[in-house]
């Protein structure tokens, strides 16, 4: 081949190595010490795929003393009182350290080239203490010197805490192994002193220490028999000491022992304090089942000496997400045990049962769907359905019944026959209620006075929906099982009235519904979910807009609305409850709020409307309270103080809106939803007055975070009543026509709250 | 006369070309790429919000990022020239500046001279679009997730006796439109 072809061959691969190189300049080795790079600084070479460096550039670096010996073509170097040495032709590096010695096998050993002595790196480093960090994405190589001493590793807290004492604290990471028996803290760029010994593997535990140094880090991994009581959300802390730092890993408390005093108390200890266990008294095996959460098992001793109470203990972590554990006590023949409250002596590490006395059942009585009595401890009863006939049964156990329970109860209402009780046997009391259906029930349990309240409450049922219909009123009577409670709204937009029943069964569709009569639409029922509450909801849609009025009759059992044909009638029959209404006028003072076009200031129309409905309102019987009656300045928490200091049931805030175009106009409510759902209630009702008779432009109900209807502790609402950027508003607002028609529109939508809501 | 020919033979020469432009071809390649992704992936693009004008909604336009100009300062000078579109209202008074910035963790304190409140239209509308069209453009940006605003240097109640200002607003979505 000619020499020119030659050249430009050559050409061609150097533009191909110059390309590369540009391309991707990271793909090179790069080494760094402490931080700085180094690697113009050395000489290196691959030998046996181990990475080799020049004896004399890394003594340089590091700052070692070196000693070539050429008969025996041994290295030897010295640093710190670390002593190594490398021969040629032998893997193996030997190291001297506080007159310890070590070896550590190489692949390549020492080697020779062009007569210098090439060593592998990271070994040779890793004898003298440094620690190295391969990244290997970046192909970067880190060379450090330890910068944190591990002094010691140490339980605490009775073994709730693990103490790891260092010089200062590097970063470091907690991991969990999967099965829950590692844990394993990495900590980075550190080394363990000398002198540490292993205080931490027990019974229990089994400590690594393990350096892992191309990562450059430690790692200690605890290991148990049982899964680590070790909670990674929260339970590690940082200590900073005088000398030094420590991390301290915080633990579940452990059981500790499970025994039985000289008194025939039988306790359960764990190492720390544990939350309120759940007690579960099994009436047909004479065993109970304590659930303790936040507690693991532990190496625990079981102290269980000859007693006339508990026949045998077990033990068993039911869970670990959540960690909750399970003891289960048989009883001996005819004992009961009750856990004994020493809430008062702090030590809730300690949980304590004592020989329990039977409870007398008093006061079994029956109610509007509802049967209740009391006992003078705590039971927890089995309770079940039977179907053939329909019954619900109540195995009350270690229970008496009182003198005051009588064998039956006739009730005979539309969801029970009647109510029996007797002595089951020995420890039990059964109650059972003979229904005329299967019907749901929820059970509840109250403490009052130190008697224990239980109530039962059946589900209830629509029994029939009634219309009728005069001149002045269409009525609706809607007739339930019981007395639950509900809620009665009228919504706008369309015009409807809801009702919201707690605790009962949709059972709509099974009912003959009323003639729909002049006023009701269509009737519908849904399931539905208020603030976290399942209720069954009725709407009766309605053609236009009524008053109406609510009563309920039969003990609750039906609930009558009223719908007034005519404007006048409701107020003949209503009786308005008295609340105190805060009227806050917007601005004041050196505050003009808004100016119109020609100079209408807001505080003005805001002022007069605002003394105007308090007149209005103190016509009508309620007490108000004005933030201000003239002009003058308050803070927007001047204003809210007032009215929270009151105790106002109500606050409406009196404002004229404003903005940088002069076309827009009409009229905004504002609530803020944080305040509470009553706070829209309200603004709406004040809102569709407006909207519909004041003749602007609906704007809207809107949600927005302003400071007087946001920190109010009332339902609260802020009127904007026009614009006074827009010239004909600014007109219409400093007319009192206008001014007053605002204040009886805004007056007629509190009342209507105040009646429906009764206000509060 | 030999020599010559074996050095330019046709053939030869024709693979070393192809060769060549293969290489350039690749490298041109490689640097589009460094390129696009240097450049293209990083959004330069700001977002700042006006008043629809009905005065109902606030809606974004976009605006190229300056080189070499503070990203806060030129939200709010967007802000102060107003809308590009005719169908959207500027929401800043006249004379308004943005006296100085600082970044919290994530909540941006934003200091405004007086103009902010003495040159206000007023209104709960006025106030709201306002507020919320300085709140709304800065929390666009990613590292911002809520605004406090100072009047020279001043914590305050509210701009002008509305909206809550004693505390780090939210980027709020329901004022905001599409069109």
């Amino acid at each position: 081949m000619s020499l020119r072809y030659k050249v430009v061959f050559i050409a061609i691969i150097l533009f191909i190595i110059s390309f590369l190189a540009f391309g991707s300049a990271a793909a090179q080795n790069s080494i760094y010490f402490n931080s700085e790079d180094i690697t113009d600084q050395i000489s290196s070479t691959v030998v046996e795929g181990e990475f080799l460096i020049k004896a004399t550039d890394l003594a340089e670096i590091l700052e070692i003393e070196l000693n070539w010996q050429p008969a025996l073509k041994l290295l030897e170097m010295e640093s710190n009182g670390v002593e190594v040495k490398l021969m040629a032709n032998s893997s193996f590096i030997q190291i001297r350290n506080n007159n310890r010695n070590d070896a550590i096998r190489t692949e390549a050993g020492l080697v020779l080239i062009d007569n210098q002595a090439y060593i592998p790196l990271a070994k040779t480093i890793e004898a003298f203490g440094y620690l190295l960090e391969f990244q290997r994405e970046e192909d970067k190589l880190f060379i450090f010197q330890p910068e944190t001493t591990i002094n010691n590793i140490e339980w605490k807290e009775d073994g709730n805490q693990l103490n790891i004492e260092m010089d200062e604290i590097s970063p470091y990471r907690v991991l969990q192994s999967d099965d829950g028996r590692e844990i394993i803290v990495e900590i980075d760029k550190a080394e363990v002193n000398q002198e540490f010994s292993d205080n931490v593997s027990n019974n229990n535990f089994y400590l690594r220490v393990i350096n892992v140094p191309d990562r450059a880090l430690l790692r200690l991994v605890l290991r148990s028999r049982t899964p680590i009581p070790f909670q990674i959300d929260g339970g590690v802390y940082e200590q900073s000491g005088e000398e030094s730092d420590t991390l301290a890993l915080s633990f579940l408390p452990q059981l500790k022992r499970v025994f039985i005093d000289d008194n025939n108390v039988f306790s359960i200890e764990a190492t720390g304090e544990f939350p309120q266990a759940e007690i579960d008294y099994l009436s047909d095996s004479n065993r109970v089942i304590i659930d303790i959460p936040s507690v693991v098992i532990g190496n625990y001793a079981k102290e269980l000496r000859d007693n006339p109470l508990i026949k045998n203990v077990t033990v068993s972590q039911h869970s670990l997400d959540p960690v909750r554990l399970r003891i289960e006590a048989e009883l001996k023949e005819n004992q009961i045990i009750q856990a004994v409250d020493n809430s008062r002596d702090r030590q809730s590490s300690v949980l304590s049962f004592r020989k329990g006395e039977q409870s007398e059942i008093t006061n079994l009585e029956y109610a509007a769907g509802k049967i209740t009595f009391q006992s003078q401890s705590s039971i927890n009863p089995d309770t079940f359905l039977l179907a053939e006939p329909p019954r619900l049964v109540l195995n009350l156990f270690n229970t008496s019944r009182g003198a005051n329970v009588a064998d039956k109860l006739e009730v005979d209402d539309p969801l029970i026959n009647s109510i029996r009780s007797a002595r089951f046997d020995n420890e039990t009391v059964r109650i059972v209620a003979d229904l005329h259906e299967l019907t749901g029930y929820n059970w509840n349990e109250e403490m009052k006075n130190g008697i224990y309240n239980y109530t039962i409450t059946f589900q209830n049922k629509f029994a029939g929906i009634q219309g009728s219909e005069d001149e002045d009123f269409q009525n609706l009577a809607v007739r339930l099982t019981g007395n639950p409670n509900y809620e009665v709204r009228k919504f706008t937009h369309p015009h409807r009235i809801v009702i919201d029943v707690d605790n009962t069964l949709n059972n709509i569709s099974e009912l003959e519904l009323p003639e729909k009569g002049s006023l009701i639409k269509d009737i519908r029922s849904s399931n539905y979910v208020i603030e976290d509450r399942e209720v069954t909801r009725l709407v009766f849609e309605l053609d236009e807009y009524y008053n109406h009025q609510v009563n309920e009759s039969d003990q609750g059992r039906v609930i009558n609305i009223a719908l007034a044909k005519h404007d006048d009638v409701l107020d003949d029959i209503r009786d308005m409850p008295q609340r105190l209404i805060v009227v806050d006028a917007g601005h004041g003072g050196f505050d003009p709020g808004a100016i119109g076009p020609t100079g209408l200031e807001e505080k003005e129309p805001a002022l007069a409307i605002s003394l105007k409905i308090a007149e209005l309102l103190e016509a009508e019987g309620q007490r108000v309270i004005l933030t201000r009656d003239r002009d003058v300045f308050l803070s927007l928490q001047q204003r809210v103080n007032i009215a929270n200091n009151a105790g106002a049931d109500l606050f409406v805030s009196i404002h004229s809106n404003a903005t940088n175009n002069r076309q827009v106009g009409g009229v905004e409510t504002y609530f803020n939803h944080r305040n509470s759902e009553y706070s829209r209630r309200f603004a709406d009702k004040i809102h569709d007055k407006l909207s519909r008779g004041l003749g602007l432009v609906d704007r809207g109900l809107k949600n927005d975070n302003f400071y007087v209807i946001r920190y109010t502790e009332m339902p609260s609402a802020l009127v904007e009543v026009g614009f006074l950027s827009n010239p004909e508003e600014e007109e219409r607002l400093r007319t009192d026509e206008f001014r007053n028609k605002s204040a009886h529109l805004i007056v007629d939508g509190i009342l209507d709250y105040i009646r429906e809501n009764g206000g509060r | 006369m030999a020599e010559k020919q074996s050095l330019f033979n046709p053939g030869m020469k024709r693979k070393l070309l192809a060769v060549l432009r293969i290489l350039l071809l690749t490298a041109a390649v490689v640097y589009l790429l460094i390129f696009i992704s240097n450049t293209l992936l990083v959004d330069d693009q700001i977002t700042v919000y006006f008043s629809t004008e009905d005065a109902q909604y606030l809606a974004a336009e976009q605006r190229d990022i300056i080189e070499d100009h503070d990203i806060y300062f030129q939200i709010m000078e967007e802000l102060n020239k107003g809308p590009e579109s005719d169908q959207l209202s500027a929401t800043i008074p006249d004379e308004v500046e943005l006296l100085d910035y600082d970044l919290e963790a994530d909540t941006l304190i934003l200091n405004f001279n007086l103009a902010l409140r003495e040159n206000h239209w007023g209104g709960s509308t006025g106030e709201i679009l306002t507020i919320y069209s300085i709140v709304n453009s800065y929390t666009a940006l990613k590292e911002v997730e809520s605004v406090q605003i100072l009047l020279e240097g001043q914590e305050v109640e509210t701009l002008v006796g509305h909206l809550d200002l004693s505390r780090p607003l939210m980027y709020n979505q329901e004022l905001v439109t599409d069109n």
